[in-house]
């Protein structure tokens, strides 16, 4: 749990570029700040560099240039310790959704609680797994192998592993592009729940009726630039 | 417990060549501890050639018997208790040659008291004795010279000191090479864990959880490798033992240990695979 003072933001950009070897920037001078509890969607066309903003701030990649300050911290900067207690504090569900394949549902969710230093053993863990679980419509798959999860019910994993670390930032890219429409909801429901008890939200999308129903602050990327930033959007 | 799943994902994937692998690290293993504990038992060898000697030395014909009782004592004193001392007086050989050459033998004794001045008295000594034991004993007042056979063996003790540095240089090339190959085994196996590993970094796993398959997988290999090179050991130790006597009657004296080196050999293979899991760096996806 990081304690932080009204003036320091929860996510910072400053001026952060991506490239990779040498090529085009696929970010190119982005600066964004973000305050404790807010939700901001971050939207755009394909190739806008959604997906690598969000690998910068989950800690995935580092910037090409400029910097990433979460919870205070300059990542580039913090102790290997520092830059692990960041990561046990986010809850990120990449896009291409990344499950340990040859562990069973439950085992998967179970590591994400004890790498957050939670007892997944416990009683209430248990619970609380098994309760997430069926909130998601996946209580018989819990003993299912994650190899053999459809793609839709492998997001949805990600999702519970994610949200059940109780983290104060959370970072889901393209979180609802294998759902059907109910589930969609249920999980922006579900986002918009975890934003009111205290959590910081990111959400890349392209799903222009989620960011008009579930109307938040919003930046749209632009060829690697933020071209425009509403506080409600009207993607 | 999910570590250890993570751990024996090389298993899972590749079965044959991990067996193989284990196979290999168990012969070469072997192949070591083989010239180890002949290197071990050359050491003793050596000493006993270059150091056992005999030395003659020769009374002062002028001496009487009691100066005679005198040098011993003074040889016992200075030589310790490990060296064997024995007295050879004109008697002494006259008796000895008495069966073989009776005539020369009686022409001796009929010389009387002047067949010391033909033959000589001698003190022979014997044992693992210094390098400095002939200079004491021609430092004995009424020795008339001495000499040793300290350089009887000095070419095959060349051969074998020879011989124990190359043992010990080849066993050590062979863990070395070995350590080499586990490093290589568990930087392959690595990337087979490579993207859970991503993910759990992601969740905020520690250096240590991130390092804990890739030290488990190791330590499976090397473990393994030594059982199968402890076994083997068990079971090849009598016949090894058997065929190195038969090499020269100078290595019966040469023991190769069983039980120890089995255990030494399973012992070893742990040590080299936690080595080679420590020394393999880290393998993640987009790390």
């Amino acid at each position: 749990m990081f304690l932080l003072g009204e003036a320091v933001a929860m996510v910072r950009l400053t001026g952060i570029s991506k490239w990779y070897n040498s090529q085009q920037k696929i970010l190119d001078h982005v600066t964004l700040e973000l305050k404790k509890g807010e939700f901001l969607y971050v939207v755009g066309g394909s190739g806008a560099g959604k997906s690598t903003l969000l690998r910068l701030l989950a800690t995935e990649e580092a910037p090409s240039e400029g910097s990433v300050s979460l919870f205070g911290y300059d990542v580039s900067r913090v102790s290997q310790t520092t830059l692990t207690a960041i990561r046990r504090s986010i809850g990120y569900i990449p896009q291409n959704i990344r499950l340990i394949s040859d562990l069973t549902v439950y085992d998967n969710i179970a590591i994400s609680i004890s790498l957050a230093g939670k007892r997944a053993l416990s009683k209430d863990m248990r619970n609380r797994i098994f309760l997430a679980l069926e909130k998601l419509g996946l209580s018989q798959r819990q003993n299912a192998l994650a190899a053999s999860l459809s793609g839709g019910e492998a997001q949805r994993v990600a999702f519970a592993r994610a949200l059940i670390r109780e983290p104060e930032l959370i970072i889901a890219d393209e979180p609802t592009g294998a759902q059907d429409r109910d589930y969609t909801w249920s999980l922006m429901d579900l986002f918009t729940k975890s934003n009111l008890t205290g959590a910081t939200v990111v959400i890349a999308t392209h799903d222009r009726e989620i960011v008009r129903r579930v109307r938040k602050r919003c930046a749209t990327l632009k060829l690697g630039r933020v071209s425009v930033e509403e506080p409600l959007c009207i993607y | 417990m999910y570590l250890l799943k993570l751990a024996m994902r090389p298993w899972k994937v590749a079965p044959i060549s991990q067996t193989v692998t284990i196979f290999a690290v168990g012969f070469l293993l072997f192949l070591s501890g083989f010239l180890l504990s002949l290197q071990q038992g050359l050491r003793p060898l050596i000493a006993r050639l270059h150091n056992e000697q005999v030395i003659t030395a020769y009374i002062d014909s002028a001496s009487s018997p009691k100066e005679e009782e005198r040098i011993v004592d003074t040889l016992k004193t200075q030589l310790g208790a490990k060296a064997q001392i024995s007295v050879f007086t004109s008697n002494n050989f006259i008796d000895e040659i008495r069966n073989e050459y009776p005539e020369l033998s009686r022409e001796l004794e009929d010389l009387g008291g002047e067949v010391t001045t033909i033959v000589p008295r001698y003190v022979s000594v014997s044992g693992f004795l210094p390098d400095t034991a002939l200079a004491s004993v021609k430092s004995v007042s009424g020795i008339e010279s001495a000499e040793s056979s300290i350089n009887r063996y000095s070419h095959i003790v060349g051969a074998f000191k020879t011989l124990h540095w190359l043992v010990g240089l080849l066993s050590l090339g062979l863990c070395f090479s070995l350590l080499a190959g586990l490093i290589q085994l568990s930087k392959i196996n690595s990337f087979v864990q490579a993207d859970a590993l991503s993910i759990l970094r992601l969740w905020g796993a520690g250096h240590l959880t991130l390092k804990m398959p890739r030290l488990l997988t190791s330590l499976t290999s090397g473990g393994l490798g030594g059982l199968v090179a402890g076994v083997a050991w068990l079971l090849a130790a009598p016949w090894l033992n058997f065929r190195v006597k038969a090499l020269s009657p100078m290595f019966a004296d040469i023991q190769l240990p069983q039980l120890q080196l089995a255990i030494a050999l399973f012992l070893i293979g742990v040590v080299l695979g936690l080595l080679a899991g420590a020394f393999s760096g880290r393998v993640t996806r987009n790390a």
